[in-house]
């Protein structure tokens, strides 16, 4: 009676340890599996902050307007540990003259986040492939750009070009230029050079001395199998460079005069009504398309973004509260376009890129404190002393790490009147 | 212990499997350094694309005053100075034949190239983008003493890419010892494009020179743009037309 009773009782507390042991583990997986990829808690789903009030006009009743504070340094861009910008799903109103505000992100052609199962592209595509034989500078690439209100920016990544604005009823907006892309493939090596008298390899425990045996494969021939066919009569036009002794390439280009002599004059490349007098032709169509390269604004896919997102009251929630509030009905919708080219579509290390900027402001409403912020991927280094501005503006730069890549900054002086626009431009070397 | 036993012994056991098959595994590399030449390139036309039948343009450079040249048509083609540019078929291996090299005059390197992929340029640009492979003097003399020089090109990765200025014309390397895996160390930082093995094999005089020189596959040869010599004009004057048979000195003028 008595082993029955033990027997029972090993078996009752068996049970017990075995749901004990079960429901651990099983608590443990589950959670490992619902933890969440980063810790830190996202910001306020925002892109604009509100001015505060101190940049405003003093008088309630005037309009406002607007003031860039000369104590506020600009601060260049940090990205805070543990930040990540939400993504632009649709919050806010969109801009009809930039496009609907759910736009996706820059992807590339044969990426394979963008359709696994897209098939290879052959030569001759448009746009840029394969992705680590390009180089690209421009756009939002998390979208992710945000301006605090002591105009911290946060979330610029390498390659984005934004910029961001304030509008007449406080708002602080952030704008995305396009994305170019520069073919321009760098390589490097890995050497290894071995003298196998000296050296003995011991690669496994079980003490097997392996040497680097030099030459012997040489006497092997590879497996040789049919799948190389022979294509010499196809691949004869590939020889381009045996064209090129019959062609009278540059012979205009020396006795030609250069227009980047003239003072305020446009560069070759933009003589484009676009970025002259920001305005779209259809006839230009084709060249903006070559210039801009993969990215194309005038596609719903790549059209340039402006945000409007609201954010929540956090920001001002320490600021006095105030005694009478006057509230400015502003009509209309800002918006602010900004464009990216570059000067040619492929380059080597060493060649000099001049990328050119167009910004108007298509809304509805004058714009002011517009700031145009370039930062280059590593590979781009700036000309010094190359920046030039149609427009009257602050120019300076900021490196984020020593030799590393370097933040451009456009501070425009004068508000923007609705239908206006400049253009920014520099010069920048192929590491 | 019989049957609960059992039963918390398989619990546990899959409780551990189900672990290890949520934890990422270890990278399994197919390709390593020491494969014959060929070999790694033919596993890459195996897998499909368009890889077979293209010509990757290769820039070989070596220092001044070498002179390098390729098989083509069953002997070397005329010896090139300090710079030769070929289009090689991937999967294939190349055999060169570098000579005159500085202070060992006299004595000759056959170093090997196998191009394991292509590049995808813009279409008519692939000649002005070719794979750089550099000889440098002090590899040259490492192949002539009886070392074993192994270089895989890789394409940098834009993003991670060092922001290292690099001049036209050089190639920035990095050492690894011996018992390391290039391929790996290429893998990891890039796209392994091309190989270079370099040692001191020299063809033997009762040896097939077809196996020598592995069966010679196609190569195009690309030749370098002429140099213009700008106080002599850009190009040669045009020749006037005959004129009733005879040589005239100028056009006539179109009214």
């Amino acid at each position: 009676m008595a082993s029955q009773q033990r027997t029972a009782h090993f078996t009752s507390g068996s049970f017990r340890l075995l749901f004990a042991v079960t429901g651990v583990a099983a608590l443990s997986f589950c959670s490992c599996q619902s933890l969440p990829r980063e810790t830190s808690a996202p910001p306020a789903a925002s892109r604009s902050v509100a001015v505060p009030p101190g940049q405003l006009s003093a008088d309630p009743r005037q309009p406002p307007q607007f003031q860039r504070p000369a104590a506020i340094q600009p601060s260049y861009p940090v990205q805070p540990a543990g930040f990540h910008g939400h993504k632009h799903t649709g919050h806010g109103a969109s801009c009809p003259c930039c496009g609907p505000s759910t736009l996706p992100a820059f992807v590339f052609s044969g990426a394979a986040t963008a359709d696994p199962e897209a098939p290879w592209k052959p030569d001759g595509i448009k746009g840029p492939w394969p992705r680590d034989e390009y180089l690209c500078d421009g756009g939002d690439l998390n979208h992710d750009v945000n301006v605090k209100r002591d105009w911290t920016v946060v979330g610029l990544d390498q390659e984005d070009t934004i910029a961001h604005f304030d509008t007449l009823d406080g708002q602080r907006l952030v704008a995305a230029s396009n994305c170019v892309c520069i073919y321009a493939p760098r390589f490097a090596a890995i050497r290894q050079v071995s003298t196998p008298v000296i050296y003995e390899g011991h690669e496994r425990m079980a003490g097997i001395e392996k040497p680097v045996r030099v030459n012997i494969h040489e006497e092997t021939l590879g497996p040789k199998t049919a799948l190389q066919p022979e294509q010499l009569i196809a691949q004869i036009g590939l020889d381009q460079v045996q064209r090129f002794r019959e062609r009278t390439q540059g012979l205009l280009v020396d006795q030609a005069t250069r227009l980047e002599l003239a003072a305020d004059a446009f560069l070759p490349r933009e003589e484009l009504l676009f970025i002259q007098r920001g305005e779209f032709d259809a006839s230009e169509k084709a060249r903006l398309t070559e210039l801009v390269v993969a990215a194309q604004i005038w596609t719903l896919q790549q059209a340039p973004e402006v945000l409007i997102d609201g954010r929540a009251a956090v920001e001002v929630r320490n600021t006095t509260t105030p005694q009478v509030t006057y509230t400015y009905e502003t009509f209309g919708k800002p918006c602010l376009r900004l464009c990216k080219i570059a000067d040619r579509s492929e380059a080597t290390p060493g060649q000099i890129v001049t990328f050119t900027l167009r910004f108007d402001n298509l809304g509805e409403q004058s714009i002011g404190n517009v700031t145009v912020i370039d930062n280059l991927v590593p590979r781009l280094e700036y000309v010094a002393g190359s920046a030039e501005s149609s427009l009257k503006a602050n120019f300076t730069t900021q490196e984020q790490l020593p030799g590393e890549s370097l933040v451009l900054r456009w501070e425009i002086d004068e508000p923007l009147p609705v239908n206006a626009g400049g253009v920014v431009r520099f010069q920048a070397r192929v590491k | 212990m019989s049957h609960l036993g059992r039963s918390l012994v398989i619990i546990i056991a899959w409780l551990a499997l189900t672990a290890a098959t949520f934890a990422q595994g270890p990278v399994h590399y197919l390709n390593k350094s020491d494969s014959p030449p060929g070999l790694i390139g033919q596993r890459q036309l195996e897998r499909g694309g368009p890889l077979a039948g293209y010509f990757q343009p290769v820039e070989i450079t070596a220092p001044a005053g070498t002179l390098i040249s390729i098989p083509c048509n069953g002997a070397f083609t005329e010896p090139k100075p300090a710079k030769l540019q070929a289009g090689m078929l991937i999967g294939q291996v190349y055999r060169l034949k570098v000579a005159n090299i500085r202070n060992f005059e006299g004595q000759e390197v056959f170093p090997t190239i196998e191009v394991i992929d292509r590049l995808y340029p813009p279409p008519g640009q692939a000649a002005r983008f070719p794979i750089p492979i550099e000889l440098t003097e002090e590899e040259l003399r490492y192949a002539l003493d009886g070392r074993y020089v192994l270089r895989v090109i890789y394409l940098e990765d834009v993003q991670s890419a060092p922001p290292i200025r690099q001049e036209p014309g050089e190639q920035r390397f990095n050492d690894i010892p011996p018992g390391h895996d290039a391929m790996q160390a290429a893998d990891r930082v890039g796209r392994p494009m091309a190989i270079l093995r370099m040692g001191s094999r020299v063809p033997l005089a009762d040896e097939d020179q077809a196996q020598f020189l592995y069966q010679q596959p196609p190569v195009v040869l690309y030749e370098p743009p002429p140099v213009i010599d700008r106080k002599q004009g850009l190009e040669p004057p045009l020749a006037a037309p005959m004129r009733m048979g005879k040589a005239s000195n100028n056009f006539e003028r179109l009214r």
